[in-house]
């Protein structure tokens, strides 16, 4: 239990004053609910976010989305900002260890009514097509050269292997491939990790999901995103894998004396850090877009896995289908992004762990087919439950450096909701709401039920009513295949 | 697999996966590190038709947690990468700041092992090594 002062300021805004820790620099803002709160102080996650304002050159506020949960270092849901001019750091406990863990959503030409028979036979093509579980490799292996390729260019390298779509490229955050990123900033270790597992789902709350659009609430976003009433879309979560959970241990074990050198004095050691203008931090940050591209080329292949099984399924060429990219996000990355702090305009380095980037209408940053609506994001809920489509607004960007939530976010510990309800509890429970649940592994369905998380619906009602995003449209799942 | 007296407990954490071992000492905890480590992956069968393996292993670090967390991850690194998994453990050196030690490894039989969690890596959040009354305990937290 925290028990530290959280000011109300007014429905959706609680205020960890700077006045808790002489170290802070800034106050800690968590966005949430009347509700959440005596949850949220349950673990130690608000003192995650007043550790981070005590950070070199943060700038406004160290934030939490209402996901908010904890996590090492940064909490879960955490978002923060760094001048970069006034020696802002970048901290690898800041990005996680799934470097570019994000989500994808694909939209077909499917309508829920004339394929709900079918739903069955094709998660289950799914389930026998798309690596998925623990340590799992794939069947795509690259070797060094191509794995170089994949770590600089991301799915743009996939393009030229007919594996990608130039629609694919340009609705990906940063266009699928941060630059800059340098292979030869990877560990032999990293490579060893990553060889055999872009295209793969991997384990824990990964997943890929059947859904269908249950509800639309803006008819002109979700237009320009081609999202229609009862329509099939289907969700993948997934991230760096291996490669990504070596680059940030070597970067930490890197770091790790870095503070102490420059007098820096930190609260945890998960929050090890460089200021970005040093040459730890530069060589971090080069490592961290590597794993960032090879994420998105993870999710890129496991895209392509797809549309090779619902062609072989249907017996259909893909332009039938659809299968087009909607959006693919980031929730857990550092990006140097220009924002304006007090009218100035300034070069941050924003972190956003389980934090999603969510830009409004008018950024050039976003595809020119969304930029008269805003940004897509895609926030996940439970497999039971629903996920949301919101699009970015302009307030998101004065508050919260154009962030919000990246889904539900955990409320029971993997012990907890393992002793509530057994994986073959949670599949017969889905079974009964129509849902499909296929797992290789029980006691990972078991750890991922929906009773595990928060009610994204709630989750989603805060970041909406606080104005950081408007709701477009609410899916509700109909199959899952749980990594 | 090396066989001693610490205990493992699995501590409650939202996200990931805490836990605490007490031990008598620190070799004896750096001797239980890798299975406690693997009871946590899952059922490990070891393929018994090919030969242990003898390897030294030397690791630098600044302090007893550093240490540990570094011996953890060589562990999973191991475990991972080179599919072996630690058998003995003889400690030559076992400083705050450096262990060398000699392993003997055995070859994981993948195809009979029953994998259940993922570690994806060893943190250093809340990572604690305190001597209590006689013992030592440690607190580590794994990203899972």
């Amino acid at each position: 239990m925290w028990n530290g002062p959280l000011e109300r300021i007014d429905e959706f805004r609680y205020r960890i004053p700077k006045t808790y820790k002489p170290e802070m620099r800034v106050d800690g803002i968590i966005y949430a609910c009347d509700e959440m709160i005596s949850q949220i102080k349950a673990d130690k996650a608000p003192e995650q976010v007043a550790n981070v304002a005590t950070l070199e050159g943060i700038v406004k506020h160290s934030l939490a989305m209402p996901d908010i949960h904890w996590g090492y270092g940064f909490c879960i849901g955490g978002v923060a900002a760094f001048d970069i001019e006034s020696g802002g750091i970048v901290s690898p406990g800041g990005v996680g260890y799934d470097i570019n863990c994000g989500v994808r959503l694909l939209r077909t030409n499917f309508d829920f009514d004339n394929i709900k028979s079918k739903i069955d036979g094709l998660i289950q093509a799914l389930f026998a097509r798309v690596p998925a579980g623990v340590g799992k490799g794939g069947n795509l292996k690259y070797d060094k050269n191509e794995m170089k390729k994949i770590l600089s260019e991301g799915v743009k390298y996939l393009n030229g292997k007919g594996l990608a779509t130039e629609r694919d490229i340009e609705c990906c955050e940063a266009n699928g491939a941060m630059p800059e990123a340098d292979p030869d900033d990877v560990s032999q270790r990293a490579y060893q990790r990553g060889r055999d597992q872009c295209g793969t789902l991997g384990s824990g709350n990964h997943f890929l999901e059947i859904q269908r659009v249950a509800e639309i609430y803006d008819k002109n976003s979700a237009q320009a995103f081609g999202l229609t009433e009862n329509q099939i879309l289907v969700m993948i979560h997934s991230g760096s894998r291996g490669l990504g959970y070596q680059i940030c241990d070597d970067a930490i074990k890197m770091l790790r004396n870095v503070p102490d050198k420059l007098g820096i004095k930190l609260p945890d050691k998960q929050l090890v850090c460089a200021p970005v203008n040093s040459r730890e931090g530069q060589k971090y940050l080069s490592a961290m877009k590597c794993a960032a591209n090879f994420a998105w080329a993870n999710r890129q292949l496991i895209t392509y896995l797809v549309r090779e099984t619902f062609c072989d399924f249907f017996g259909l060429h893909v332009e039938k289908i659809g299968l087009e990219l909607i959006y693919d996000v980031a929730h857990n990355i550092a990006k140097i992004e220009k924002h304006k702090i007090d009218g100035t305009e300034k070069l941050l380095c924003v972190h956003r762990k389980g934090a999603t980037r969510a830009f409004p209408s008018g950024h050039p940053d976003i595809p020119a087919r969304y930029r008269n609506v805003g940004q897509p994001v895609i926030i996940p809920g439970d497999m039971g439950r629903a996920s949301f489509i919101l699009a970015g607004t302009e307030l998101a960007m004065k508050e919260t450096f154009g962030s919000v939530c990246h889904g539900a976010g955990r409320v029971l510990s993997r012990k907890s909701a393992s002793k509530s309800a057994s994986g073959n509890e949670v599949k017969r429970q889905l079974a009964q709401q129509g849902i499909i649940a296929l797992s290789k592994d029980m006691k990972g369905l078991a750890e991922e039920q929906p009773a595990a998380y928060k009610d994204v619906s709630i989750v989603v009602d805060v970041v909406t009513g606080a104005g950081l995003a408007k709701k477009v449209a609410k899916t509700k799942p109909l199959a899952v295949i749980k990594g | 697999m090396t066989s001693c007296n610490p205990k493992m407990e699995i501590l409650e954490h939202t996200a990931d996966l805490a836990i605490r071992i007490i031990a008598n000492d620190y070799r004896e905890l750096f001797e239980y590190a890798p299975s406690a480590l693997y009871s946590l992956i899952g059922q490990i069968v070891i393929d018994t038709k090919n030969d242990i393996r003898q390897e030294t292993i030397s690791l630098q670090a600044g302090n007893w947690e550093e240490l540990f967390h570094d011996w953890l991850s060589e562990i999973l690194y191991c475990f991972e990468v080179r599919e072996i998994v630690f058998e003995k453990c003889d400690f030559i050196v076992l400083k705050s700041e450096h262990l060398k030690a000699n392993v003997e490894c055995g070859k994981i039989d993948i195809r009979k092992s029953k994998i259940i969690t993922e570690i994806k890596a060893v943190t250093y959040h809340n990572l604690k090594i305190e001597q209590k009354d006689e013992q030592i305990e440690a607190n580590v937290i794994f990203d899972v």
